[in-house]
């Protein structure tokens, strides 16, 4: 299932990708511009992100051998995408300490790790390491 | 002990508070009293180990001993140069961010879509050094002098490929302008950056290079390079150099010159930019200073804010002009359909 | 040779052996924490490194410089986080060693090969330095072009179970490889219109998303979430004499591989690991522990092939002055800032300062290995930790090592997504390691391209005559040709066996 959706994927990423080539100049042989290996590389990629497709859609019927992802999988792949598109986002708002604590400790949630004291220990104490190792030791500014 | 402890651990309490009042109050004082209270940055907006780079660090060197705060130097590089100039001008004109100008700065204004045009959107500090760019071949090629170089050019239309670090780059539109005014025809091969660039003269895959001698001179020293030409108005002011004519003096008016120097976002205060100019000032006449901008192949020259500011416009007027009678800025335009 | 010995006694003094320490010690922390890399710890200790001593400043930096090639690999085998370009091969086999239990095995391999390479590395360049630099000379755009094409078709041909679809990745790593501002012709392309696209993806950041977060993603999120590591007892966390015998001649051979490939301008130490990889798997007498349980020759070589190159790219920085990685490029600027000009004059003007630098490299090899052996059994058993806690760490690790890289927010987002890409392509057979060629070779293949196509006068045939260029491509070409005859002799033969 996965397989046959990602060669769909970048098919469609190989179409948009030779489009927006086309935008740049291929120049001649002798004097290549911008879009010399755009083009090329889009175009090969069409042809052969087709293949690609025909040959997955085809296997398909030759073998039963599944490799979806159950409903609970999923639903903890977007917990943990939302978790850290809000990190990211948080990040610029609350600082580095604050947020990247209250991160952790919700995958530690998402890990289905039992209790709340152990975690936030745990989150606390590791964010404060990588802080002093950042910021004291190496001198990096972080938000 | 009870007492004492819980004594203790109030009094300190009460000390840390009146210490912490106390601190801000004169961080605050000290603020009225004189600008440089804190580090200042200076964005250097190319990887490390380029001249821009070894520019800002030089200055970072002494800056403590004339302005009373250290410079930390950041480089953000990429997007030839734009990602950092483009953090330059969104940065708060407080005096504590300032960055690496340069004559690379003056082309993506005139060609794309930038967010600021440099020369007017920034604060001109100084100059601190500047370098005409050379003409400059293998020691085993067929010609030793610009004479013979153009008279090699035009017998062979084609045969010379001539390096250059980006289109429309300085290194570019030199080339360029000699080939217009000289009529011939020889063929730019792009490059990403002086190392490569270099290491193809070097190794004979490309025949010659225009650039700024700061990348050459060691190969010039060790005879492995030949300088045939020098694209400043007088020749430069070194021994190394001095039996290498300018191009005016051969008839050919190509001048291009490198420059470095520091800018701040516009909306700084006057007064901390009067003092920033003043520091900066003290910073580029410093004899260390001097001696390390020299050994990097620069020739120091200090110009004030005033003077840069017009200067930067007109070099950029200037750079138009030459990308427009070359074709380079077509050439620029054509690389989208 | 009495320049050396007395480089030696030089570098001996307690203050450049101090420097050495401290250069190696936080050159491994720089390779151990991804996104903080060399470029950066060196242009952290520029400014202290002003009171200091020339040659006491240019030890402490050529000691990161190659004391983060130890530590990269730490990361990879671990956690499958690559903190740089170099250590990206190593997750394929380490981390794979490290989910049987053999973590301490892969680290231990790593490091003796790291020493016994780098050790090698010096002794080439004591030996022939001028010399080899002249050679690395011949080398010019046609060539540069040709070994990136040639070790992408190798790569590509080498990983994965289909040829076709591992090419697609590659493919699509030139595709992400040309999004931002081209350097050379100074227009953005595939940008539409943001600014944060202009700087183009960083390599660094696709992979750390592909490998580290995928594997974070696969780990965390599916359902038999607590199963542990295997228990790792104590005896284990060192290699066993087997291990160290199959360690030997990939360590020689990817030894030599990356000196070699280290004298060509460009990410040379990259490109040397995967070649080494390849013809470890080519060698290998164990081809199914490859990709599978995790092989050891895939850790011992391309590990030894990094840390060569590392060295011999010293060869063009010292006798050139010409910087071919970036890193190098800021060890110049340190060598610049003390008044050094790296470059033909060198040995001659400053005879003690190369050869104590030089000097100072074989004592910090040394110094790097007694520093990460005793390590090893502490990082192995940090496995110990359980999953539920592990990977939650790891994520943190990640998003923070990406954010210090650049100090984009935007360099998040790209990582979760190649996190997310990471993970799909692992649950469906797609290979992420010829897309991580893809784009970082991209550039410098497309570079190269462009400078080739002038010089040889637009012609492909000029550029397949000439020797060097010529042989790579005809390698490449008949690569490709026998993929393709393989499938087509293939299908026809079963098409003829089913009638």
């Amino acid at each position: 299932m996965v397989e046959k959706w990602l060669s769909g994927g970048f098919l469609l990423v190989s179409l948009c990708y030779a489009y927006f080539a086309t935008d740049l100049n291929f120049g001649i042989l002798a004097k290549p511009k911008a879009g010399f290996m755009p083009n090329i590389v889009g175009t090969l990629a069409v042809i052969l992100c087709s293949i690609n497709l025909f040959v997955t859609l085809k296997k398909k019927s030759e073998s039963g051998k599944e490799d979806g992802i159950d409903s609970s999988t999923a639903f903890n792949i977007l917990l943990f995408l939302a978790g850290t598109a809000i990190y990211i986002f948080a990040l610029d708002k609350t600082g580095y300490f604050i947020a990247t604590t209250l991160y952790l400790f919700y995958l530690l949630k998402v890990t289905k790790t039992s209790g709340y004291l152990k975690p936030a220990i745990v989150s606390l104490s590791v964010v404060s390491a990588f802080y002093v190792c950042f910021e004291v030791l190496l001198g990096v500014v972080l938000p | 002990m009870k007492f004492d402890s819980r004594f203790f651990s109030l009094s300190f309490a009460f000390v840390s508070l009146l210490f912490i009042a106390g601190s801000g109050i004169t961080a605050a004082t000290a603020a009225e009293a004189k600008y440089p209270i804190k580090p200042i940055t200076v964005i250097v907006p190319y990887a490390p180990g380029g001249s821009s780079d070894l520019v800002a660090r030089a200055l970072a060197k002494v800056s403590a001993k004339h302005i009373g705060q250290p410079m930390i130097v950041v480089n953000k590089p990429g997007a030839a140069a734009q990602i950092g100039l483009n953090e330059l001008g969104d940065s708060k004109p407080d005096g504590y961010t300032i960055g690496i100008a340069n004559s690379g700065m003056l082309l993506q204004p005139l060609v794309g879509k930038t967010k600021y045009n440099y020369a007017t959107d920034l604060e001109a500090i100084a100059m601190i050094g500047q370098i005409p760019f050379v003409l400059a071949v293998r020691t085993d090629a067929p010609y030793t002098t610009l004479e013979e170089f153009i008279s090699f050019a035009k017998a062979n239309p084609g045969k010379i490929k001539y390096g250059h670090t980006g289109v429309g780059n300085m290194a570019h539109t030199a080339p360029e302008q000699l080939s217009l005014l000289a009529g011939l025809k020889i063929e730019p091969v792009p490059y990403d950056g002086g190392a490569p660039l270099i290491a193809s003269l070097l190794g004979g895959h490309i025949q010659a290079v225009m650039n700024n001698p700061v990348d050459l001179q060691a190969h010039f020293k060790a005879g492995k390079i030949r300088v045939l030409a020098v694209a400043g108005e007088t020749r430069i002011d070194d021994p190394m150099y001095k039996d290498v004519p300018t191009f005016k003096e051969k008839g050919f008016n190509v001048i291009t010159i490198l420059w470095q120097g520091l800018a701040a976002p516009k909306g700084i205060p006057e007064d901390v930019l009067m003092q920033l100019r003043e520091g900066v000032e003290k910073i580029a006449k410093d004899p260390e200073t001097v001696q390390a901008v020299k050994a990097m192949g620069l020739v120091p020259k200090y110009m004030n804010g005033k003077d840069l500011a017009a200067y930067w416009v007109s070099e950029q007027k200037s750079i138009n002009k030459t990308l427009e009678d070359t074709g380079i800025m077509k050439v620029l335009k054509e690389q989208k359909n | 040779m009495t320049m050396l010995f007395q480089g030696f006694a030089t570098s001996l003094e307690f203050q450049n052996l101090l420097a050495a320490l401290i250069g190696v010690t936080l050159g491994t922390v720089a390779g151990v924490l991804p996104g903080i890399g060399i470029s950066g710890t060196i242009a952290l200790l520029l400014p202290i490194s002003y009171g200091m001593n020339t040659l006491t400043a240019l030890i402490m930096f050529s000691g990161i410089y190659y004391g983060a090639m130890y530590g990269g690999s730490i990361t990879s085998i671990l956690v499958n986080v690559p903190g740089e370009g170099a250590s990206v091969v190593t997750c394929l086999e380490g981390h794979l060693m490290a989910k049987r239990g053999r973590a301490g095995a892969a680290l231990a391999v790593s490091a003796i090969g790291s020493f016994i390479a780098g050790t090698l590395g010096v002794v080439g360049i004591t030996l022939f330095a001028p010399l080899l630099a002249e050679a690395a000379l011949a080398f010019g755009p046609p060539e540069y072009f040709s070994i990136a094409l040639l070790g992408l078709v190798v790569l590509t041909n080498l990983s994965g179970k289909s040829p076709l679809q591992s090419f697609i990745m590659a493919l699509v790593g030139l595709m992400i490889g040309t999004v931002g501002i081209d350097p050379m012709t100074a227009i953005s392309r595939f940008t539409f219109g943001s600014t944060n696209l202009a700087k183009g993806l960083d390599f660094i950041i696709i992979v750390m998303g592909m490998f580290g977060l995928g594997e974070v993603i696969a780990t965390m999120c599916e359902k038999q979430t607590n199963v542990r590591v295997e228990k790792v007892k104590s005896r284990d966390l060192y290699p066993t004499m087997k291990e160290i015998k199959r360690s030997i001649s990939p360590i020689f051979r990817g030894g030599f591989i990356g000196f070699f490939m280290g004298l060509i301008p460009g990410p040379s130490a990259t490109i040397s690991t995967f070649i080494s990889y390849a013809v470890e798997k080519k060698l290998s007498k164990n081809p199914d522990e490859w990709g599978n349980v995790g092989a050891v020759e895939g850790v011992a070589g391309p590990e030894a092939a990094n840390n060569a190159a590392s060295a011999s790219q010293m060869i063009p920085l010292l006798s050139l002055g010409i910087p071919f990685t970036s890193s190098a490029a800021l060890l110049l600027s340190g060598f610049m800032i003390h008044g050094i000009q790296p470059g033909p004059m060198l040995v001659s003007t400053q005879p003690i300062i190369f050869w104590g630098l030089i000097a100072s490299m074989y004592i910090g090899n040394l110094m790097c290995l007694v520093l990460n052996l005793p390590m090893v059994g502490v990082f192995a058993s940090l496995l110990r930790v359980p999953m539920n806690y592990l990977m939650p760490i790891v994520a943190v690790i990640t998003l923070s090592g990406a954010y210090v890289l650049n100090f984009s927010l935007f360099d998040l987002y790209i990582l979760m997504a190649f996190g997310l890409l990471g993970y799909l392509m692992q649950k469906s057979g797609f290979e992420p390691a010829p897309l991580a060629i893809g784009a970082f070779l991209g550039p410098q293949l497309e570079q190269g391209l462009m400078q080739a196509m002038v010089i040889c006068d637009g012609s492909l045939w000029n550029m397949m005559t000439r020797p060097l260029a010529g042989v790579m491509l005809w390698l490449t070409v008949i690569l490709i040709v026998g993929v393709i005859l393989k499938k087509v002799v293939s299908l026809i033969w079963r098409k003829q066996g089913g009638d």
